[in-house]
């Protein structure tokens, strides 16, 4: 039995695909040049995520495979992820509606949302001036795409992942550390520690990640620590692009 | 000397006709101490005569309890016997111009245009509220409230009563002209380019109607939908209510986009619709109150007349939200492959939208701090 933990980007990845048939080149692509339909990363890893899991289940089939998360991704990032999606999309709006109205100036955006976030929202309301329709067009897309992504999440976890594990308060927070004095980013090192935790001798586990840089600067970190290099061992890990090139 | 229980409550009462007031300030209007006050309040409150708003240890601030006011928004002796006047008029001038006794509506749309034109709305504010803007003085069918009214109004200097009845035959005459009481609503909505309560109007009738199976109702539905949440206010204070606003449009497309029998949960939508227009209602009330000069300090004036409202009403708000959302989730559970953007809409805006909106997890900064590390 083959076990793949998902890291959150295939999570994402599956559910910003935007149609099945893009894969075999048949897509629904209205004035898209072939440049322009691969252009960027999230195409890539959007694609991707789709061919690695349709893939697995071609191949492997359900008996075969095991698909499995943390709850950190589930209970903890993702829904911090849709609740800042949401917040974008009213902050955009609000702009559409009014367009003396700053981006991220209402004390709740201020409070969830990123400067980064602010300037994708400023990215998303410039798109306004390339769509021909009323004003309303923008957000009738927004709600559309956003609408689709949901029940592409809902699909993934409900249909699609076998197993969600190691309760977030269960997370050994001395390995958590261990891997933040390695890695900025908290959220992905509560992932890490989750994925590393789920991977025992008796059961080996291969990680599938997008985020390629932050495992391979993990690789050989529990060297370092005597005491958790004797309670855990660091899963295989894959590259997502990897993997689908590998095509197995 | 002594004043008598009964002297002392009209005095309280007399008091509370401008507004809500504390204890404390009561105490000092009436010239009673504050342990009178208390007392007699308690009593008042009994009989249902007032409610206690705000009850903290620094204050207790009490409000009278009005029945022909909505949210015992306070209006004067003078202020109400304009709007009965107003509305004696609007009744026999409706009578005459149509044969028949107009609705609760008609007068409303009559009465609202009326006090706006003829600038009386210092003495009768006008809000926008469920169906429409009204006066804040409630018209009782039931009430009788035929009368010559001239000389009472005289003591109130009111002298322009002419002006006031040319107002009324032009208000009946443009409202009666529409067959029934959904376009005379429409024309309302219209005549002040209320566009969000058009939208409102416009998805109850869909809702409430029509086959919501049939392909030409789910894209009319869709496209009022989006409209609906764009022209929810903008307003600081409204941010919570249009986060719900956007929840519901989301959760009616998930139904649209996954094929789904809408006929078979409409109850469920309709309720969901109602409870959600409820809310959004009640703040629309509370913000057109809030031009009136009498009630622009929006925090007090919310604390004084809307906190119980407008918390109800999100309860009752999210709880049927989460109802729709069993649904949806229901129906995500049963779906045998995973739902793709419709026909036609793959376009190169739609893509960069994806992106951008994908690229929010990568957004979050590095330095958010960490859990504590075990003991």
């Amino acid at each position: 039995m083959n076990e793949y933990f998902l890291d959150q980007g295939i999570i994402i990845g599956y559910a910003s695909s935007l149609s099945d048939k893009e894969e075999t080149g048949k897509g629904e692509e209205s004035g898209r040049t072939a440049s322009e339909r691969i252009t960027s990363e999230i195409d890539h890893f959007a694609k991707a995520s789709v061919m690695f899991i349709e893939a697995k289940e071609k191949k492997e089939g359900r008996e075969e495979r095991t698909f499995s998360t943390c709850f950190y991704i589930i209970k903890h990032d993702l829904p911090k992820f849709l609740a800042r999606r949401t917040m974008l999309i009213e902050e955009v709006r609000r702009k559409i509606k009014d367009s003396s109205y700053d981006l991220g100036s209402s004390e709740t955006a201020k409070r969830h949302l990123y400067p980064r976030d602010i300037s994708l929202a400023t990215k998303i309301f410039l798109i306004k001036n390339s769509l021909k329709g009323k004003e309303t067009e923008l957000l009738g897309l927004l709600i559309t795409l956003e609408t689709v992504f949901e029940e592409r999440l809902s699909f993934f976890i409900n249909k699609i992942l076998n197993k969600v594990v190691i309760p977030i308060e269960d997370i050994d927070r001395d390995l958590m550390w261990h891997f933040h004095s390695f890695i900025d980013n908290v959220s992905d090192c509560n992932i890490m520690a989750s994925a590393v935790q789920y991977n025992t001798n008796l059961f080996r586990i291969t990680v599938i990640t997008t985020d390629k840089k932050d495992w391979q600067e993990a690789e050989g970190c529990l060297d370092t620590n005597l005491n958790l290099q004797e309670k855990y061992k660091m899963p295989r890990w894959l590259y997502l692009l990897d993997a689908v090139e590998r095509k197995g | 000397m002594k004043r008598g229980r009964e002297e002392i409550a009209k005095a309280i009462i007399n008091a509370l006709e401008e507004g809500p007031l504390s204890i404390q300030q009561i105490s000092g209007k009436i010239s009673s101490n504050w342990s009178t006050v208390n007392d007699m309040l308690g009593e008042l409150k009994k009989e249902g005569k007032v409610r206690e708003i705000i009850s903290t240890e620094k204050a207790r601030i009490f409000k009278l309890i009005r029945d022909d006011t909505y949210l015992d928004i306070p209006i004067s002796p003078k202020g109400r016997k304009i709007g009965h006047f107003i509305f004696n008029e609007i009744i026999k001038e409706w009578k005459n111009k149509t044969g028949n006794a107009p609705t609760k509506t008609d007068v409303y749309k009559a009465a609202a245009m009326t006090i706006e034109k003829t600038q009386l709305s210092e003495e009768i504010p006008t809000v926008w509220y469920l169906f429409g803007k009204i006066p804040s003085l409630i018209y009782q069918q039931e009430k009788d409230y035929s009368g010559d009214y001239s000389e009472e109004l005289k003591a109130f200097k009111i002298e322009n009563l002419q002006a006031i009845k040319d107002s009324i035959i032009k208000a009946v005459e443009f409202f009666c002209a529409q067959k029934n009481t959904f376009e005379r609503r429409m024309l309302q909505y219209k005549f002040y380019n209320n566009m969000l309560y058009i939208a409102k109007e416009e998805i109850s009738h869909i809702l409430f109607n029509k086959d919501l199976n049939k392909e030409s109702t789910k894209e009319k539905l869709k496209r009022l939908l989006t409209e609906f949440y764009f022209y929810c206010p903008n307003k600081e204070d409204f941010y919570e209510i249009s986060l719900i606003a956007y929840r519901f449009v989301i959760l009616l497309n998930k139904l649209i986009i996954e094929g789904e029998d809408l006929n078979k949960h409409r109850k469920e939508i309709c309720s969901a619709f109602d409870k959600l227009w409820d809310l959004l209602a009640i703040y629309s009330f509370f913000d057109s109150l809030c031009e009136n000069p009498r009630f622009k300090n929006r925090e007090e004036t919310k604390a004084a007349y809307f906190e119980s409202s407008i918390k109800n009403r999100l309860e009752n708000s999210l709880e049927a939200m989460s109802n729709l959302e069993a649904i949806c989730i229901d129906i995500s559970r049963g779906l045998k492959k995973p739902p793709t953007m419709p026909y036609g809409k793959i376009s190169k805006e739609a893509h960069m939208i994806r992106d951008a909106l994908s690229e929010l997890s990568k957004s979050e900064p590095k330095s958010e701090k960490p859990e504590p590390k075990n003991e």
